[in-house]
């Protein structure tokens, strides 16, 4: 079974949501994973005018488990996606209102309040998503922090179900943001390379060493973090991005990732850490 | 000697700890028989109508082994979850107005309330007038007290008893619904508790009689963790890490409970703890358990190592040609011109795999409960206690200890323990130590079929690829009880039972035997399990020989007295006596910078080992005495005379520094100076050739393997520094900050040549006086000719070291006053981003240093500077200095103490001092830091305690009480000199 079903698509009834269909469906029937698909904030109908609503594909009826809510959409979509233990959420970055022509931010407000609130990894398609099917490639930004080790994880998991081939790429930034802060980075040949092997290496602390074989370089970029994820992002063609983050969207907060959604034409996954387990060391303060 | 470790008493404190906080149920009042009945009527009641509804059978709650094992010490929401899990059984969380006859867990929570107030309302509650009178006993020797209790009736209860005025604060479930507080195990209300009293988790006693509580005061550091077991309870209050269980509180006083304190306290400073499981710190923490004897390490994977572990066993001396890394790690070192420059990493031997019930005991695995790791620096041994619940309620428990063996480096002990607390079950064990993915995770190793056929015996042999040498990993492993030795077996564990499973691991290579596989096989048939038990005692022994020297005891502050401990281990098992090889930078704990051999040994590490291990300090200077040949060949490729020393050594003195790092993600390749251009390491080889010499007196090394050093080091200064308007200078250089390459003049460079030049004429002029023989024996092996000391004494005399300005600052190289500000804020300079190290020709133009430079002169020489120059020149250098390389926190920490900076003294004592145990540089998972720990060591002999030896006494700066770190009270520690162990004591 894969790791990514069932697979969940909010809609709202706007061609922009519709737009996610292709995509989770691609993805579903790769994945063979059971497609959910979520109306809520409106009225119950009956199942085939709600799919209308909906605007799905009536070739996809058949595959689709259909779901209505009159409850407000992002808490909908959360306890939906806890019920029906959902292994992926699949959204576009805004919906309904963006179609109105309402002025509307990068993200809508029901797709931020869903990556902020489920622990599950979000497939955002960005205001400049193109459809590019099927995924051949995916870059992953790794910065030593443990969101990026989970997305890694979970992108070596997505690669070796889809047949991916994984571009793993570090920037040494100029303003922090996914670039390693480390106190002591001596010699460039020596810590800095040993230090990216073990940051790969932590993050497929859980993976089959055959699996991680879906990761085919491991890139070291320099300046503007965004910016030269973009440029990897572009120069390998790649299908997909997958980020982790620090589940904040507020303003001030990810800004890379904020960049990269207004300027991506792919989708991105965004990934978050689980908890941290209980460790403790009993050194320094914690003897004392 | 100072009592190590403990405070004295303060005037308002009479007692070695400061509090004792006690549960409540069960430790002072009787209402653990109420709450167990009150549980089971709750249950069992619950429990048969289900039973009746789904035709299931009914089992009833057990009021000792389920309240134990799922509800004691609980909040009871928690308890009701967690009894019901262990059957299998889910309801909805609910909520608290429930009605009591909701299938909810907040309407059984409600009921049993219900039950447990009718049951006090009832029978009333008793208090255990022995813990009654032992509270007393505390209060009257100054104790403050504290009573923690999950219960929300516990105020109620205290007050019923009259038991409330006893306490100087109290937490009950009440106070921690309002404060956000979680339950037992979580430490939250002994934390909230301790604060209420004032006091700080280490210098106060927990008393418990559940096991959750004890997990809990361990959990949260307390400094004694005393369990009461009531009946049937005593193992697993042991194993959630009791110090002591007794049955009654009557069994101590306050006397014996300060006995127990003060051993547990003492205890800890000599041990690293970690309890619980992080795979992102597992690297990390592998590195500071690694066991080892100088000649291997193994690091401190864990016994069932997951697939994350990098269980690496490191041989010194034993290396390949770098193979490219999977996966590729964004800089390649460009040409790998050397079959030696990779550090071999060779299988864990320490690893087994266990199931019970057919489920494997591992940490991926949900069904782990509990774990800690324990590495016993005193003894040498790295102790490992797992608890795994494989089905609901039924306790497994794995203990084991390792360790490499002193007396034999080439033999490495494991045991390992395993009980079924309270079932029967079949129990399979494989001890195989064949890695089965040995292409991906050891790519220097070829496997090579084994000859020898004995079943008692798994022989595993290995031929590195470029470097061609052979080595083997053989194993003997026994499960006692069974009849043969063996890898493989199935036993059925009886409830109770200990399995007990041992392992004696030999380790050759070619460069030990002609024959490692027959050297190997024949150390294990030479030993016996007999012998098992008394070999880890004599281990203990030696360890206990190696801590006379080396120890290092501090009173008033633990925490420093444990980190200082633990460099002393690991500087203790990095090196050992083999003069073929020298202490990689990362020791034999990691892989990190690839075993090569730096300055480090010689300018940071060696002092340790000459006041603690002179012969050890011997062995790693014939190392460079072995490799001359090497630093001969690389004078002449780089068109000079004598020897120059390789920046990045391994086996043969050939220099392994790559020339450029090649950047994959944009093609770009950056130029690496430091091979070419750090020539200083040359005399700091011939600098600690004369330490080892001042502090042993050993002549005959110095006539012999030090005298050619110094020669041949002398003869590449003169071949190497230009004359330029009457004095000598040397040019295009990188001095110890990496931030600047092709300068002219360093200062420390100039400086440590000149020593260099200077000590190569004494010594010439001692040898020619009194050993001709030598002399002219010398003299004719390296072709020296009559006039080269004379050629050397006029370089020396003439050599251009730059004198401080008139504000007393050196200047660290020509022209670096003239060099553009590098204006940073205070956290900017110590924060930036990592591109400094790209941007190389950037940083080369302006005042920003990556490290210690200039002041390294008055570290290595603080007799040679007074006090205006060190204070000018550390107030000029450290703020433009980022310190990116762990050397340079030691140095300052040194430097501010001798100045009396104390705020900065402090903080840089407490960087270098924790450097590993605080993974500062994020990267302790490739090893640890031992050039740290050396510096770290010298800051406090030479700087903090200003040590000289004079006239054959070891001689203490009349200063050093006022500048011992923060919270020391005394410290005292053995070195020696001159064949002498001297004995050095200082008091704040």
């Amino acid at each position: 079974m894969s790791a990514f079903d069932p697979i969940l698509v909010p809609l709202d009834g706007s061609v922009i949501a519709a737009q996610s269909l292709e995509c989770a469906g691609w993805l579903a029937g790769e994945l063979r994973a059971r497609l959910h698909v979520l109306g809520a904030g409106h009225p119950v109908l009956p199942p085939k005018e709600a799919l209308e609503r909906l605007r799905v594909p009536e070739r996809l009826w058949q595959d689709v488990l259909l779901h209505q809510s009159e409850s407000i959409p992002e808490q909908a979509v959360l306890d939906l996606a806890h019920r029906c233990e959902a292994g992926l959420i699949v959204m576009s970055a805004r919906g309904r209102s963006a179609e109105k022509g309402e002025h509307e931010p990068l993200l809508g407000h029901v797709t931020v309040s869903v990556i902020e609130g489920t622990d599950v990894p979000v497939l955002v398609l960005p205001p400049g998503y193109r459809e590019s099917l099927p995924w051949t490639k995916a870059v992953v930004p790794i910065s030593g922090e443990s969101p990026a080790d989970e997305a890694l994880a979970v992108a070596v998991r997505l690669a070796c179900e889809l047949d991916l081939e994984l571009t793993v790429v570090h920037v040494v930034g100029t303003e922090g943001g996914l670039a390693a802060q480390t106190r002591y980075a001596d010699a460039l040949h020596h810590e800095y390379a040993d230090r990216l092997g073990e940051l790969v290496e932590r993050a497929l602390s859980d993976c089959d060493r055959r699996d991680a074989r879906r990761i085919t370089d491991v890139v070291l970029r320099r300046g503007d973090v965004a910016t030269a994820l973009l440029e990897t992002i572009e120069e390998r063609e790649a299908s997909l991005v997958v980020v982790g983050w620090h589940a904040r969207f507020a303003p001030g907060r990810a800004l890379i990732l904020k960049t990269l959604l207004e300027r991506l034409s792919c989708p991105a996954l965004l990934v978050k850490a689980p908890p941290r387990p209980p460790f403790r060391l009993a050194v320094g303060d914690a003897l004392k | 000697m100072p009592e190590t470790g403990v405070a004295s008493p303060e005037s308002s404190r009479r007692t070695a700890f400061d509090a004792v906080i006690f549960d409540m149920d069960g430790v002072l009042t009787r209402t653990a028989t109420l709450h167990a009945q009150a549980w089971k009527a709750l249950f069992d009641d619950f429990l048969r109508r289900r039973a009746e509804r789904e035709g299931e059978p009914f089992r009833a709650f057990d009021a000792g082994r389920d309240y134990r094992a799922y509800v004691d010490g609980k909040p009871r929401e928690e308890g009701v979850r967690s009894f019901l899990r262990s059957r299998g059984i889910e309801l909805p969380e609910g909520k608290p107005d429930d009605a009591r006859d909701a299938e909810t867990i907040h309407a059984l929570a409600a009921r049993k309330d219900a039950l447990f107030r009718r049951l006090l309302e009832e029978r009333g509650v008793e208090v255990f007038e022995s813990t009654v009178a032992f509270i007393e006993a505390l209060r009257g020797a100054g104790a403050r007290l504290g009573i923690v209790t999950s219960s929300r009736n516990g105020r109620d209860i205290l007050a019923r008893t009259g038991t409330d005025v006893l306490f100087d604060a109290r937490v009950d479930g009440i106070d921690a619904a309002e404060r956000g507080l979680r339950g037992k195990p979580d430490p939250d209300a002994f934390l909230a508790c301790a604060a209420d009293l004032g006091v700080t988790p280490g210098r106060s006693v927990v008393v418990e009689d559940a096991a959750a509580g004890i997990a809990a005061a361990r959990r949260g550091g307390f400094g004694l963790a005393v369990g009461v077991d009531r009946g049937g309870n005593r193992l697993p209050l042991e194993h959630h890490g009791a110090h002591v269980v007794v049955s009654d509180l009557g069994e101590l006083d306050v006397a014996t409970l300060e006995r127990l304190f003060i051993a547990a306290w003492k205890r800890r400073s000599w041990r690293i703890e970690q309890e619980g499981f992080d795979p992102a710190r597992e690297h990390g923490v592998e590195s500071l358990f690694t066991v080892g004897n100088g000649y291997l390490g193994v690091r401190g994977a864990l016994d069932t190592p997951l697939a994350l572990s990098r269980g690496d066993l490191l041989i010194a001396g034993v290396y390949d040609r770098k193979q490219a890394p999977y996966p590729a790690t964004g800089i390649a070192g460009g040409e790998d011109r050397d079959a030696e420059s990779d550090f071999v990493a060779f299988p864990f031997p320490f690893r087994i795999r266990i199931s019970v019930l057919g489920t494997p005991l591992s940490l991926e695995q949900p069904a782990w409960k509990t774990h800690r790791r324990i590495l016993d620096m005193r003894e040498g041994l790295l102790h490992a206690e797992t608890t795994y619940e494989c089905e609901p309620g039924m306790i497994v428990t794995m203990r084991s200890r390792r360790c490499a063996l002193l007396d034999d480096p080439h033999v490495l002990l494991q045991e390992v323990s395993l009980q079924l607390e309270n079932f029967s079950a079949p129990v399979e064990i494989d001890a195989s130590i064949a890695e089965d993915d040995l292409a991906v995770r050891h790519p220097h190793l070829v496997p090579v079929p084994p000859r020898t056929r004995d079943p008692a015996l798994e022989v595993q042999c290995f031929r590195t690829r470029a470097s061609g040498i052979d080595a083997c990993i053989a194993q003997r492993t026994a499960l006692a009880g069974t009849e043969a030795d063996g890898t493989e077996w199935q036993v059925s564990a009886a409830i109770g039972e200990t399995l007990r499973f041992r392992r004696y691991v030999a380790v050759y290579t070619s460069r030990d035997v002609d024959d490692p596989e027959a050297a190997a096989v024949e150390a294990l048939r030479a030993r016996t399990w007999e012998q098992f038990d008394a070999t880890l005692e004599a281990h203990g022994q030696r360890w206990q020989a190696t801590w006379e020297r080396a120890d290092v005891t501090v009173l008033g502050n633990p925490a420093d007295e444990q980190a200082l401990r633990f460099l002393a281990y690991h500087l203790s098992i990095a090196a050992d006596r083999d003069p073929r090889v020298s202490v990689g930078a990362r020791t034999l704990s990691g892989p990190g910078y690839q075993g090569h051999v730096f300055w480090d040994v010689e300018v940071f590490m060696l002092p340790f080992y000459l006041h603690t291990a002179p012969d050890v300090a011997r062995c790693l200077l014939s190392y460079r005495h072995h490799t001359l040949d090497g630093a001969r060949r690389r004078a002449a490729e780089l068109g000079y005379r004598g020897a120059c020393y390789a920046w990045e050594s391994t086996v043969t003195g050939a220099d392994v520094t790559p020339r450029v790092a090649a950047i994959t993600g944009s093609g770009e390749e950056i130029p690496l100076h430091t091979g070419t251009q750090q020539i200083h390491v040359t005399a700091g080889v011939a600098y600690a050739v004369w330490r080892y010499w001042e502090a042993t007196g050993d002549d005959e090394f110095l006539r012999g393997p030090g005298a050619e050093i110094l020669a041949e080091t002398a003869r590449f200064w003169t071949s190497r520094a230009v004359p330029d308007g009457g004095a000598w200078h040397i040019r295009d250089v990188m001095g110890p900050d990496e931030y600047h390459h092709d300068v002219n003049d360093n200062a420390y460079t100039n400086w440590m040549a000149r020593f260099n030049l200077e000590r190569a004429v004494q010594v010439s002029e001692w040898l020619r006086a009194e050993d001709p023989a030598s002399w002219d024996a010398l003299a004719a092996r390296i072709g020296l000719e009559a006039g080269e000391p004379e050629e050397w004494r006029d370089v020396a005399r003439r050599m251009y070291v730059p004198a401080p300005r008139a504000d007393g600052v050196i200047e660290q190289f020509e022209g670096f006053f003239d060099l553009e500000d590098y204006p940073l804020e205070e956290e900017a300079r110590l924060e930036q981003p990592l591109d400094r190290l790209f941007d190389l020709e950037k940083i080369n133009g302006v005042k920003l240093i990556k490290q210690a430079d200039v002041l390294m002169l008055p570290f290595l020489f603080p007799q040679s500077f007074d006090r205006r120059i060190v204070a000018a020149n550390y107030a000029y250098y450290e703020p433009m200095t980022d310190h990116r390389s762990s050397l340079s926190p030691g140095v300052h920490a040194a430097l501010a103490a001798r100045l009396g900076l104390e705020a900065d003294a402090q903080r840089f004592w407490e960087e270098s001092l924790m450097l590993d145990l605080s993974d500062a540089m994020g990267n302790s998972a490739l090893g640890v830091h031992p050039a740290c720990m050396g510096g770290t060591w010298q800051a406090l002999v030479f700087h903090i305690l200003g040590l000289q030896f004079v006239d054959g006494r070891a001689v203490v700066d009349p200063e050093a009480p006022g500048r011992l770190p923060e919270g020391w009270r005394a410290v005292a520690l053995n070195l020696l000199w001159r064949g002498r162990s001297h004995r050095v004591e200082v008091t704040k």
